[in-house]
């Protein structure tokens, strides 16, 4: 068969293959570890982005970012990440369907479950899940979708 | 046979077999008006003709050709398989598109408009239907909140840590 015939076949075919986001193996998401409190007045640089809707959204001075990770999620499978003092954060992607994932959380404290929630993580979508307490603040877990 | 005659020959067995030009057939006709001998060449010719075909033609009506037959039959038994993919090939060689090359871009281009178009409309869709961020949620040890910024790009999630309260979202 004259090669370019077979090329014309077979790039829609690859190109079906890779664009079709079911088909990712991995969902890269970033999550951010921030510490919020009332002592001092410091904006940490890294956070300047959000620092806007944090400002809108909570009553707190200070916002200093502890952790910035970028994680390749794998469907179905738990990834946990040390938070803070005793506290863990278990990730579970459970679907990716539509330009979305799927990800069950659990937050737990020592070996108690503190939280357990599902959420969908859409393109340009952030996940705030905030409240455990952290020194003389809280601790803020900012999931983002990177897709 | 005249000296002209001999020139003519060959002119003669083209016009005996209908293949003269205009001018030549028009040429050979004048020749033949005014000799006898050319006249009796093609005359003679004609006969010739005649003598050979009858017999040919009455043979061939009577003749079945078996052999011929045997042979074509031969052929198609024997005539190896096409295979799958040497039938693709000849759909393609048949397929007269894909012998003209602009039809190759083409074809490209307009697949990768599709594939490129088809998510656009996709996505306007699935954005009538928000589905909710929060699927699900439990705390069996604190209160929880669920709080979503105007602009629809952030969602809160507030655990409520023992005397936390005072320090909850504005």
């Amino acid at each position: 068969m004259n090669k370019r015939i077979l090329f014309i076949i077979l790039l829609p075919i690859l190109f079906l293959g890779f664009s079709s986001q079911e088909a990712w193996s991995q969902i890269p998401t970033r999550l951010r570890v921030i510490e919020a409190s009332n002592v001092g007045r410091t904006i940490d640089p890294s956070l300047k982005e959000l620092h806007g809707q944090l400002s809108s959204l909570f009553r707190y001075t200070s916002y200093r970012l502890l952790r910035d990770e970028r994680l390749h999620l794998s469907l179905n499978q738990t990834t946990t990440l040390p938070v803070h003092s005793g506290r863990s954060i278990e990730i579970t992607p459970l679907k990716f369907y539509a330009n979305t994932a799927e990800l069950r959380v659990k937050i737990k404290r020592e070996k108690t479950e503190i939280l357990d929630t599902q959420v969908r993580l859409p393109p340009g979508r952030t996940v705030l899940i905030g409240g455990p307490k952290h020194g003389e603040g809280v601790v803020i877990l900012a999931f983002s979708s990177l897709f | 046979m005249r000296k002209d005659c001999s020139s003519l020959s060959t002119l003669l067995d083209k016009y005996f077999d209908g293949e003269t030009s205009q001018r030549e057939q028009e040429a050979v006709e004048a020749h033949l008006k005014q000799c006898p001998a050319c006249q009796e060449r093609l005359k003679f010719m004609s006969e010739i003709k005649g003598a050979f075909r009858r017999p040919l033609l009455e043979t061939l009506e009577k003749e079945t050709f078996p052999w011929l037959w045997e042979k074509i039959e031969r052929e198609i038994r024997f005539k190896p398989r096409e295979t799958l993919w040497e039938s693709i090939k000849g759909w393609f060689k048949i397929t007269p598109f894909l012998k003209r090359r602009i039809w190759i871009p083409a074809t490209v281009v307009a697949t990768l408009l599709i594939l490129l178009i088809f998510p656009t409309l996709f996505k306007k869709n699935s954005s009538h239907l928000p589905l909710p961020v929060v699927e699900y949620i439990e705390s069996k040890t604190n209160n929880v909140m669920i709080y979503e910024l105007d602009n629809g790009k952030i969602t809160v999630i507030w655990l409520f840590e023992e005397s936390e309260a005072e320090s909850s979202p504005s």
